[in-house]
């Protein structure tokens, strides 16, 4: 028979970050040969609300990632040493592997506990291998250890908006709804590198002259800030929560703040307004670097702005991205972003406050149970009501549901070790998505506890950092060998679609749930079809903030826009539809559930926003001879750098970890262009290619974190954490920097 | 330790009281901790440091609360106000009350603050224009006060909205900011000061020079190098002073910011060692009663007399709040790593920096820099002065410590610098780098081999291919994927499309 091509189109979305982008993949199926098939596989982007058909680098070669690539896990892997004592991995069936795994869990758990397991998550997985992952983590491993990534990201602005408005939906509007600004204050996101296709939505500001951009770096976005386009401010790292409070205290006493909004829809005012009284601009100036006349300039711009939208003007915004959040303060920084809009009267409908998510399922990830605080649904584990609803869902009783465990850091930071004072470490790790020795605070002391614990095991896709130390390695799927759904940066629920097929002996996390819960004596509630895990999470989340219970694939499918809560049941006058028929997205889809909240009300039982008092806490600062080092994110690199360090194109771009320096900065400590720098404090030494740039702060140094090994920014970064969210302080640390000698420098 | 809450007794309720009672308020709610605040004023605490912004009817006094007595009391602070201590009784350790009543304690914190000096001028009295008879030698008229208090400032408030003249004595940081501040919103004000120029203790000459032109320029009336000999008053009201030279300034307020005393009487005559405050070790305990805390204006903290600015007293509070925590067995608030181990996050001390309030001109400064620049035992100084562009900074450092800086109408430098100077650090060695961030804009210049598509990755030089043969934004994405993205670039693009456009029109014209 003659070989022929057969072309397909998948619609689908991008594996990498929160914005989600609409992606057609053109899949030119080859002639079948001897072995798997090698689909030609293009991608273009999609019209869609949020990238409109464009995308940027990541997006358009994260194909190169699928298919049976030399580098591809195509089979279990199990750990071995050799007579030299050297370590390597054999390859093992599933049945081999899956019945390894069982049999030291039920040891690991006879011997030390049931708690003695933790399992570890991602803000990459789909909904319904989050909510499986949660739900094997306490029903078949009855362990409280569960915690994910999104613990790095998304917690602090998790918590504040929790805190503040009642609930967390990062964007608590459609994102085009940003277009029509007059103003928006972006604090601490480079979403010109991170997220490209976004800063179409910043044009709008911009025409007007009105993106102010807060970061200690000139970076992309705040590059576009220029000729005219809106202000960029650089406060030194830990100067965020002050600025954000300096610019509340101009707010007030200079008569901007929305008396009748703060009456009706607002408690605590007063007690946040005495607050921010402590700190006058000129006061604020020694605590952040900026001026005090660039803080009385924002905050006049951002008053005058939001009392005009209070007469019918363009709205205005007031965004966080890591920036702010990544701090031993974090949560405080974003309950003073979410103040300083409520004190203007923005949210629920002239602008608002938003905190722009970081990976792909952020949303969902950090909703639907695998937080180590929360059920599915933003349910709290402490809650006696959501503790029964979840149970009768799971068919379990409520007090085998275990309790609040362990948060990310600490749980990696403690496990394998004992220590007099506090409770033993946990003994055993599974590790779903996520790159711990490179992503985690400390990573030299993560992968010394990795390879202290009993058992690790890691499921993903390429052997990252993490998966070299595991003890059994377990392949799974790509983006674009699955079915599920993901929700993205504002709430939107969007079907993630199989368009190829997977290396043969690679298989979905749910699979590998069902598999040894049934080996550790769960037989049922762990179906291996995505669409039913969907079924289960609407029935889980009935009533709860992120209520899906009237979301369907069907619906989705069938082209509509879906945001959260879409109650099944309840006030069927909420803020959907109107008298002509539901609204349309900017790309004609019919919008169900609720695009816009806190129309005329916050979340909390009395309907009001909650306000307190916020005072900043000592920060770390360096000391003489110090610089702060602060990390983020590159156009190139997406998270550890796992998937897009494997692309040619991209690792071109941005092959090794460098290191941003002042150029007068250089100078001072001897450090020359493209020269070898190390940057090193008590944590460890970080080595990097020096990167000359006037657009940092001369005090602070920037690398970004997508390396591994002696390239990993987190060699430098320690194990503090905010005392709401527990997030770790990522963003500023102080180190000492010099040139490497010969012997430091890679050739 | 016995059941026994133990009592704690906070003489003074202002700003750093406040603090102190904010570190201490779980204590209270908790039930671990009795805790009274006893207040001379009748409000509660407020920022006093900022009361210039209420004497120009700029804010409200209410914008200005720290506490909300209701909550307070509410969470079992027993707060009282408008009531003075008289005597401190150490042996029985009873504090004496001039309402008559009396509170033992078991710590006791100082944070009376300090009170303004008053200078002493002849009073000449007049009615009806010509000299009064009746000459009262002691009181001084209606119209002179010192901005201290809350009152002081209300009263300075209703003769500035009258548009009547004031005169501000001193010439320091305080009374530099109240002339200002009225010169800001209009009123007549006169500077009346002793040095050559504004500010001379705390900044160098050429500074002083700068601010006390900017100062004029803000419509300040100065009489620099002089001082208030003599009060006129008509019939029992301020209505003008005499300088040493004879020079008579009409005035309806005279405000005299000649500097403030540690109220430390009270400790003196309990018998606590004193000098220009009470002394205490650097846990802000009395040298020699453990159980007697000072903390704030009233304290001498390891020797170092407070010159009167805020973030050093609510520093005292925050450290004796958490000695208190350990001496009186309260739960600490102990930072821990996620491993465990405790964490001890040392406070960098630096230098004290004072930072002028004003809308209209940027001053700050810290350490000395009085400095001779050309002596070679000097430590390093480096200036830039541009006095007709209203900008001078120096900075005088040694290694990598900075000793002192000025800044004056260089706001990004200032704000470096304050922030740098707080912890003890320098922020670069080449001080053209602050500089630079006076006016931190550029647009870059790109090569053939730079990168103008960000996102597609695409070099300027393939667009420039690509725009041989296209003519919208569009095509050039068709052909190399530039624009694709984000579509930041697409304003270069477009100019780079026309400007091919425009290169390629004459060359048909030749052809």
């Amino acid at each position: 028979m003659p070989a022929h091509k057969s072309t397909r189109e998948v619609g689908t979305h991008c594996p990498y970050c929160a914005l989600q982008c609409a992606m057609t993949l053109q899949i030119t199926d080859r002639p079948d040969g001897a072995g798997p098939a090698h689909p030609e596989i293009t991608v273009q982007g999609a019209e869609f609300p949020t990238n409109r058909g464009r995308l940027c680098r990541k997006g358009s070669t994260a194909a190169e990632l699928l298919g049976s690539r030399q580098d591809r896990l195509r089979s279990p892997l199990v750990a071995e040493t050799d007579d030299a004592g050297e370590r390597g991995f054999r390859e093992a069936s599933w049945a081999e592997a899956l019945d390894h795994i069982a049999d030291r869990l039920r040891s690991i758990q006879a011997a030390h506990g049931l708690d003695a397991v933790g399992v570890f998550g991602s803000g990459s997985l789909t909904n319904e291998k989050t909510y499986a992952l949660g739900k094997f983590a306490r029903v078949a491993l009855g362990t409280a250890q569960i915690d994910y990534n999104g613990r790095f990201c998304m917690s602090s602005a998790a918590k504040a908006s929790t805190e503040v408005f009642g609930l967390d939906r990062g964007l608590p509007f459609p994102l085009t709804d940003l277009d029509a600004a007059c103003t928006i204050l972006l604090l601490g996101s480079n979403v010109a590198d991170t997220m490209p296709p976004f800063v179409q939505h910043l044009e709008g500001a911009r025409s007007k002259g009105g993106l102010i951009v807060v970061d200690p770096r000139r970076s992309t976005t705040a590059e576009l800030t220029a000729e005219g386009a809106g202000f960029h401010v650089a406060p030194a790292p830990g100067g965020d929560l002050v600025l954000l409070l300096a610019l509340a205290n101009v707010v007030f006493e200079e008569g901007y703040s929305d008396q009748g909004y703060l009456a009706q829809r607002v408690r605590g005012t007063e007690e946040f307004r005495r607050s921010a009284a402590a700190w006058w601009p000129e006061r604020a100036q020694a605590a952040t670097g900026v001026g005090a006349d660039q803080i009385r300039f924002i905050a006049r711009r951002l008053g005058s702005a939001a009392v005009r939208a209070r007469h019918g003007g363009d709205p205005v915004f007031i965004l966080t991205g890591r920036g702010v959040e990544q701090h031993r303060d974090g949560t405080d920084t974003a309950r003073a972003a979410i103040s300083l809009a409520l004190i203007l009267g923005l949210p629920g409908g002239r602008g608002g406050y938003g905190t722009l998510t970081g990976q792909g399922n952020g949303q969902g990830g950090r909703e639907l149970g695998q937080k180590s605080d929360q059920l599915p649904g933003l349910r709290s584990i402490t809650s006696p009501t959501d503790r029964a609803h979840i149970a009768e869902v799971w068919g379990v009783a409520p007090e085998s549901i275990p309790g609040p465990g362990t948060p990310a850091t600490q749980l990696l930071h403690t496990m394998g070790t004992r220590s007099e004072e506090g409770p033993e470490g946990i003994r055993a790790l599974l590790v779903h998505g996520s790159n711990v020795a490179v992503s985690a605070p400390d990573s030299s002391r993560v992968l010394e506890n990795l390879r202290s614990l009993d058992l690790l095991v890691v499921a993903d896709f390429f052997l990252s950092e993490t998966a070299a130390e595991a003890d059994v390695v377990l392949p799974v799927l790509q983006w674009a060998e699955e079915e599920g759904t993901m929700t993205s940066l504002e709430g939107r629920l969007l079907r993630r679609r199989r368009a190829v097929d997977p290396p043969p002996s690679c298989r979905s996390e749910l699979w590998i749930f069902a598999e040894l819960a049934r080996r550790l004596g769960t037989p049922t509630g762990f179906p291996t079809d995505p669409a039913e895990v969907f079924e289960e999470i609407r029935r889980a989340t009935a009533g709860a903030s992120a209520d899906y219970s009237a979301m369907s694939w069907k619906l989705l499918d069938t082209g509509h826009a879906g945001y959260w809560p879409h109650p099944a049941t309840g006030d069927p006058s909420a803020d959907t539809g109107g008298p002509g028929g539901p609204e349309l997205t900017s790309t004609g889809e019919p919008i169900i559930g609720t695009p816009r909240m806190f129309t005329s009300r916050f979340a909390h039982p009395d309907g009001r926003a909650a306000l307190r008092g916020i005072r900043p806490r000592g920060q770390a600062a360096p000391g003489a001879a110090e610089l702060t080092f602060t990390t983020g994110r590159l156009m190139e690199h997406y998270q550890s750098g796992n998937q897009t360090r494997r692309v040619p194109a991209l690792d071109a771009a941005h092959p090794q970890v460098t290191v941003q320096v002042h150029p007068a900065t250089a100078r001072q400590f001897g450090l020359t262009e493209h020269g070898v720098a190390v940057v090193e404090n008590a944590q460890g030494a970080l080595t990097a290619k020096v990167v000359l740039d006037a657009g940092i702060r001369a005090d602070t140094i920037f690398s970004p974190f997508h390396f591994g090994g002696r390239g990993a920014a987190n060699l430098l970064t320690r194990g503090l954490t905010d005392p709401d969210s527990k997030m770790p302080e990522f963003k500023n640390t102080p180190v000492r920097i010099r040139p490497a000698t010969a012997l430091e420098a890679p050739a | 330790m016995s059941q026994r809450i133990p009592h704690l007794l906070v003489l003074g309720f202002g700003p750093v009281a406040a603090r102190l009672i904010d570190e201490l308020l779980g204590e209270v709610t908790a039930g671990r901790l009795r805790l009274t605040v006893i207040g001379a004023e009748t409000d509660p605490a407020y920022q006093r440091i900022r009361i210039g912004d209420v004497s120009v009817g700029r804010i409200r006094p209410a914008d200005l609360a720290l506490t909300d007595l209701e909550s307070l009391r509410a969470a079992g602070v027993e707060v009282r106000t408008a009531v003075c201590a008289t005597e401190i009784d150490r042996e029985h350790r009873r504090v004496t009350l001039d309402d008559g009543g009396a509170l033992s304690y078991d710590r006791l914190v100082l944070a009376t603050g300090a009170e303004p000096m008053t200078p002493s001028f002849e009073v000449e009295s007049r009615r009806g224009g010509s000299i009064d008879a009746e000459v009262r030698p002691s009181g001084l008229p209606e119209g002179v006060l010192a901005l201290r208090e809350m009152g002081d400032a209300l009263r300075l408030a209703e003769v500035v909205r009258r548009g009547e003249p004031v005169i501000v004595l001193g010439g320091g940081v305080l009374g530099v900011e109240a002339a200002l501040a009225i010169a800001e919103v209009g009123a007549p004000v006169t500077l009346v000061h002793r040095g050559n120029v504004p500010m001379s203790r705390q900044i160098d000459t050429d500074a002083g020079m700068l601010l006390r032109r900017e100062l004029i320029h803000a419509g300040v009336q100065i009489r620099a190098a002089a001082d208030i000999t003599t009060v006129i008053a008509e019939s029992g009201s301020l209505c003008a002073v005499r300088t040493p030279l004879g020079e008579k300034l009409p005035a309806s307020l005279l405000v005299t910011c000649i500097g403030v005393r540690a109220r430390d009487q009270l400790a003196a005559a309990a018998g606590l060692p004193t000098r220009w405050g009470v002394l205490t070790d650097r846990e802000c305990r009395s040298v020699t009663d453990p159980l007697i805390y000072a903390i704030g204006d009233c304290a001498t903290v390891e020797g170092k007399v407070s010159a009167g600015l805020i973030t050093p007293g609510w520093e005292h509070a925050a450290t004796a709040a958490r000695v208190l925590r350990e001496d009186l067995e309260l739960e600490q608030a102990l930072e821990r790593d996620a491993s465990g181990a405790p964490v001890d996050l040392e406070a960098r001390t630096g230098l004290d920096v004072i930072l002028l309030k004003s809308h209209t001109l940027n001053v700050a400064c810290a350490g000395s820099t009085d400095v001779d620049p050309w002596d070679p035992e000097s430590p390093t100084v480096s200036t830039w002065s541009d006095p007709k562009g209203g900008q001078y900074l120096r900075i005088v450092a040694e290694a990598d410590r900075l000793l002192g800086f000025v800044a004056v109408g260089m706001p990004r430098s200032a704000a470096e610098l304050a922030m740098h100077a707080g912890r003890g650090t320098l922020p670069v060695t080449d001080r053209t780098a602050l500089l630079a961030a006076e006016h931190a804009t550029r647009e870059a210049q790109l090569g053939p081999q730079d990168v103008l598509c960000r996102c597609a990755g695409t070099t300027l030089a393939q667009v420039q291919e690509a725009a041989a043969c296209a003519s919208t934004v569009e095509e050039i994405g068709a052909a190399c994927r530039a624009g694709t993205g984000c579509g930041t670039c697409h304003v270069r693009i477009e100019k780079l499309l026309s400007a091919e456009a425009a290169e390629q029109a004459p060359k048909a014209v030749h052809a």
